[in-house]
């Protein structure tokens, strides 16, 4: 009776679960994608109005980009374990 | 305690300030910027969103299923890591969207950078005619912030500026570049 246990409740839990992870990674994929167009645009920004501030800002944006790149491997990794 | 200057609304001679196309011999008067009392509506966003997960993570944690909690406490840590990194992203947006919606005055143009520094107009001193500042609302008033309006001779019509601190000194300044430009180019000093 292995298919009746595929389609058991705390199976439907545990793939729920999963989906939802899986989710998760996608948001954070879009994210990260949005993370890189804003860098860009910050470039832009910086090239348009020069200030003395323009390193800070590329770090923090690249600082971003890190951080939602860091988010994907999490997400990654709680799928997996 | 005494406000840094890139936090400032009006910046005279502003340092390290330039823009794409400045020529040599140009020189950035005055820097505007939105008040900073305009960042009231993001900051308390950003407020909104800090509190949040500590609401909705104890619910998520009260989930369970056969007795057990449904979501892993590593996968509620990547929540929390995700939310509070998406609330970087937001205050670095705003932040950096009041940052860089400008407006300069420079010794031979008036230069309006809007939202994101994507839209830019250029006009000559000598092709303003007339500035105008105009304190809308109550609450602007209160706060003594408003719009400067400046209409030109040139394509694009009118320059609008809103939400500046202390708008009549701003006119007053505008005026008396472009008056001090018309002397020097009809050879009057």
């Amino acid at each position: 009776m292995e298919l009746i246990n595929i389609f058991s409740e705390s199976a439907m839990v545990q793939t729920g679960i999963t989906v939802l992870k899986g989710f998760m990674i996608f948001i954070s994929l879009i994210y990260f994608i949005y993370a890189i167009t804003f860098s860009r645009r910050i470039k832009i920004m910086n090239q348009n109005l020069k200030t003395g501030y323009e390193k800070t800002f590329n770090g923090m944006s690249k600082f971003h980009i890190f951080l939602s790149l860091v988010s994907i491997i999490l997400f990654l990794l709680s799928i997996i374990y | 305690m005494k406000r840094p200057q890139y936090l400032n609304s009006l910046i005279k001679n502003p340092e390290n300030t330039s823009y794409e196309g400045k020529d040599h011999d140009e020189e950035v008067l005055l820097l505007i910027r939105r008040s900073i009392v305009t960042t009231f509506t993001w900051f308390i966003g950003g407020i909104v969103y800090f509190v949040t997960p500590f609401i909705i993570i104890p619910l998520i944690k009260s989930v369970t299923y056969d007795g057990r909690a449904v979501f892993d406490n590593f996968f509620i840590l990547c929540l929390i890591f995700f939310w509070y990194m998406s609330l970087f992203g937001y205050l670095l947006r705003e932040f950096l969207d009041w940052y860089f919606e400008v407006f300069l005055v420079t010794t031979k143009k008036i230069i309006d950078i809007d939202k994101g520094a994507t839209n830019i107009s250029e006009t000559l001193l000598t092709n303003v005619q007339d500035v105008t500042s105009e304190t809308p609302s109550m609450f602007a008033q209160i706060f003594n912030i408003g719009n400067i309006k400046i209409q030109t001779a040139a394509e694009t019509k009118e320059f609008e500026f809103g939400m500046v601190d202390d708008p009549s000194k701003v006119r007053d300044f505008i005026s008396d570049t472009v008056a001090r430009k018309d002397q020097t180019s009809h050879g009057i000093n």
